[in-house]
């Protein structure tokens, strides 16, 4: 039998192999009965499964086929007009209306109630339904949505430092020459958020959340009108206006070999995101690369980010017309609400993710570009967040989900940070130090930090105490601060990046990867030398070089399922991006 | 396809005329339902008529066909709306070699002319809907849609050894599922 394994018989059959082994299999056939037999029976089990189940299409398939397509070219912007109103209506339902809706789901299985029970349950409902007209309060519906949180207006004061019009920045140098020097221990990164002076007015806030209007904001490229009165050579202004830092830490990285290396896949990545992203609607699809739809806006926001972190904007670089059909894809699915998940699953799914991902990359380009185009939407965003905080100060899988997860948690963690230094909202003190306490309350002494609850991790404690590192990155205020990052630096040395081997798919985790290098590289030293090194080697030797696929990554991690080849490229990229993607708080 | 890239929708219509049958009967190996099928396929026309700018000229159109065919098939089942089907999309695979040398150690070869039988075809059903979903998309894109190794590798985006490797643990795997029927059938 062990020449069943050296010769490829089924290629064989299928005379498809290269000419020498077909002449090698086809010698060795003619004298080995047992290859001869199994070869025979191969050809039958063959021939057997070509002819089972071959079914005619209908004739008028063809006709029904192109029939569909003209309908669906004419109503294509028709359905999604109603579809986005429809969602919005059912937002707005009054309580009753609201409560007749539901009540239907269950009248239906009341065929096979007691006669007694379904009395006992209309005169309770037509009670229900008295009080309420009695009542006569107009009501809003208690889900799927929650009150809309105001944004304090920002008060007027007279600033002393004085502002002067500038001209567009000189991207190839660093602008405000600030190195940030607070340290861990001694005050909170947002206490040296950007004070943007008599800005921060009318003129910074056109809108206020409820004017927010349903149609989606398009901005243009045409209209440079980003804010670059941003000078405030006293303060750090590093995660507000970080376009002067990116810009600097990229090109001395750059000078560097492995600087060139590490470009140069970043590159050969966002072409080909360049060149999967559907044009008409600037999104990226997961679902066309073996993710799933339910992530269109997260895995759009990754692409989005992706292209950000290397200074590539709707308004510099080279690929400005994608980042900016991007940037308009998420801003036409917000919802009134300030919610960042639109038509793709409003009500349901894991949208906490799409919503904590899409912010993010929003905030990130605004903090390249400061272009207040932007604004009004990040507004209404941010008040989302925060209305969709926990009391226990994390975030679930949507606005009213009671459990707090730790992944989930993170890039609303990130957004707040980065909301909190832009201005965006001045009221972000107590949500973040709730978020760090909850981080607190789930972080062993070892630093492992927990999924849901203290010590337990369903998928390994790597992915999430990553997270949890760099999100007590962000938000550390003490000393014992500095020692659980110790403890987890040393945890996350323990499992660094490694290349990816065929069987080994649980051990690949660009999560894992994209979180623990923006930890790693706060820690600096010798633990990021290591880190850096590993990930270069890892990322590096498995980007696709050739064929259609060139410059992405395989979806082969343990969270492809989710996201396909569009998110595991972009996760890389991000990863790779660490080298210069934010400062170093304690440097 | 260059046409219908272009909008072109008298290219689309003979597009469809020439593939509707391959399409068509790739989701009939894994639903079984001809109406269903006929849906599926409608709905994968429209996504290729829609997303025919993603298409690069340079690979095989059918592959591109294919790739979104799975796709969509996956994506439907994770919906739910191919309940019939009796595979999952998450059965693990143990590691192929020591399976495949499992099955030829352990696998009664049936007489060919067995698989000839009146039943052939719903036994044959059933065994296939016995396969891995990764396994049986390889054997059915290779013994009932006739397409090449590299072909399907560039469907499913995986090496060519995966394939090979796959196709044979899918054969050997149907032949001792069917060994294992007649021998229950003779009993």
């Amino acid at each position: 039998m062990a020449c069943i394994k050296k010769y490829d018989l089924i290629g064989f059959l299928k005379k498809d192999l290269p000419e020498k082994e077909m002449a090698g299999a086809e010698e060795h056939v003619k004298n080995c009965p047992e290859c001869r037999e199994e070869l025979n029976w191969l050809a039958n089990l063959s021939s057997a499964v070509s002819r089972t189940g071959e079914i005619e299409p209908s004739k008028d398939f063809s006709k029904r086929v192109t029939d569909a397509l003209s309908e669906a070219l004419n109503d294509a912007n028709d359905t999604e007009k109603a579809a986005y109103e429809q969602d919005r209506a059912e937002e707005e339902l009054p309580l009753l209306q609201w409560f007749i809706l539901k009540l239907k789901d269950y009248v239906q299985p009341a065929g096979s109630m007691r006669a007694w029970a379904l009395s006992t349950c209309c005169h309770l409902l037509l009670f229900i339904i008295i009080a309420l007209i009695i009542m006569q309060t107009p009501v809003k519906a208690p889900a799927p949505e929650f009150p809309m949180i105001e944004i304090s207006p920002v008060e007027k004061t007279e600033s002393t430092i004085s502002w002067e019009p500038r001209n567009p920045p000189d991207w190839s140098k660093n602008e405000i020459g600030v190195t940030p020097t607070l340290g861990l221990a001694e005050q909170m990164p947002w206490d040296y958020s950007v004070d943007f002076g008599n800005l921060a007015s009318e003129e910074f806030y056109p809108l206020s959340s409820k004017d927010f209007a349903p149609i989606p904001p398009v901005i243009s490229p045409q209209k440079e009108n980003y804010v670059l009165k941003v000078r405030d050579k006293t303060r750090a202004l590093i995660l507000a206006y970080i376009a002067p830092f990116r810009n600097e830490e990229r090109n001395e990285f750059l000078k560097t070999e492995n600087g060139k290396l590490v470009n140069e896949s970043i590159q050969n990545g966002l072409k080909w995101l360049v060149k999967m992203q559907d044009k008409p609607t600037g999104k990226w699809q997961p679902e066309l690369q073996l993710g799933k739809e339910e992530y269109t806006i997260g895995i759009t926001a990754l692409a989005l980010m992706s292209f950000s972190g290397s200074n590539e904007t709707h308004l510099h670089g080279n690929h400005k017309e994608t980042v900016l059909k991007g940037v308009n894809y998420l801003l036409s699915q917000q919802m009134k609400n300030g919610k960042l998940s639109g038509l793709i699953g409003p009500s349901k799914g894991n949208y906490m993710y799409n919503h904590g991902i899409a912010t993010l990359a929003l905030l990130d380009i605004y903090s390249m570009t400061l272009d207040k185009t932007l604004l009004p939407a990040l507004e209404a965003a941010v008040s989302f967040m925060v209305s969709a905080q926990n009391e226990s100060g994390g975030w679930g899988y949507t606005v009213d989900a009671e459990i707090t997860d730790s992944s989930v948690t993170g890039w609303q963690v990130m957004s707040l940070v980065y909301a909190k230094n832009l201005n965006i909202n001045k009221n972000l003190n107590s949500a973040l130090q709730k978020a760090k306490k909850w981080y607190d309350s789930i972080t062993d002494t070892d630093g492992k930090t927990g999924y849901r609850e203290r010590s337990s991790y369903p998928n390994g404690y790597l992915a999430l105490t990553s997270v949890g590192m760099f999100c007590r990155q962000l938000l550390a205020t003490s000393s014992s601060d500095t020692e659980i990052l110790a403890k987890e630096e040393q945890l996350l040395l323990q499992q660094m990046p490694v290349r990816f081997v065929k069987g080994n798919e649980r051990n690949t985790d660009y999560y894992y990867y994209y979180y623990g290098s923006l930890a790693m590289y706060q820690q600096n030293g010798p633990a990021w030398k290591q880190w850096g090194a590993a990930l270069q080697d890892s990322l590096l030797n498995i980007q696709q070089t050739v064929g259609a696929n060139a410059g992405s990554w395989e979806p082969v991690d343990r969270w492809s399922n989710y996201g396909g080849r569009f998110y595991t490229t972009s996760m890389a990229i991000l990863a790779l991006e660490s080298n210069f993607r934010f400062p170093r708080f304690n440097k | 396809m260059l046409a219908v890239k272009q909008g072109d929708q008298m290219a689309f219509t003979e597009l469809v005329n020439r593939h509707q049958r391959a399409l068509i009967n790739f989701f009939y190996k894994f639903i079984w339902d001809k109406s269903l099928s006929e849906d599926y396929a409608q709905e994968v026309f429209l996504k290729l008529f829609m997303h025919a700018n993603t298409y690069i000229p340079r690979a095989k159109f059918t592959t591109f066909m294919y790739r979104i065919a799975r796709n969509h098939m996956i994506d439907r089942i994770r919906r739910n709306e191919a309940s019939k089907n009796t595979f999952s999309l998450e059965t693990p695979l143990k590691d192929e070699e020591t399976m495949l040398g499992t099955f030829i150690a352990s696998s009664t070869p049936a007489p060919p002319e067995e698989i000839c039988s009146k039943e052939r075809s719903e036994i044959i059903k059933q065994a296939l809907d016995q396969l891995p979903e990764h396994i049986k998309v390889v054997v059915v894109l290779s013994e009932t849609q006739g397409l090449m190794y590299s072909e399907i590798a560039e469907v499913l985006k995986v090496p060519l050894g995966t394939v090979k490797s796959r196709l044979h643990y899918g054969m050997l795997k149907l032949k001792a599922i069917l060994a294992e029927t007649y021998k229950k059938t003779e009993n």
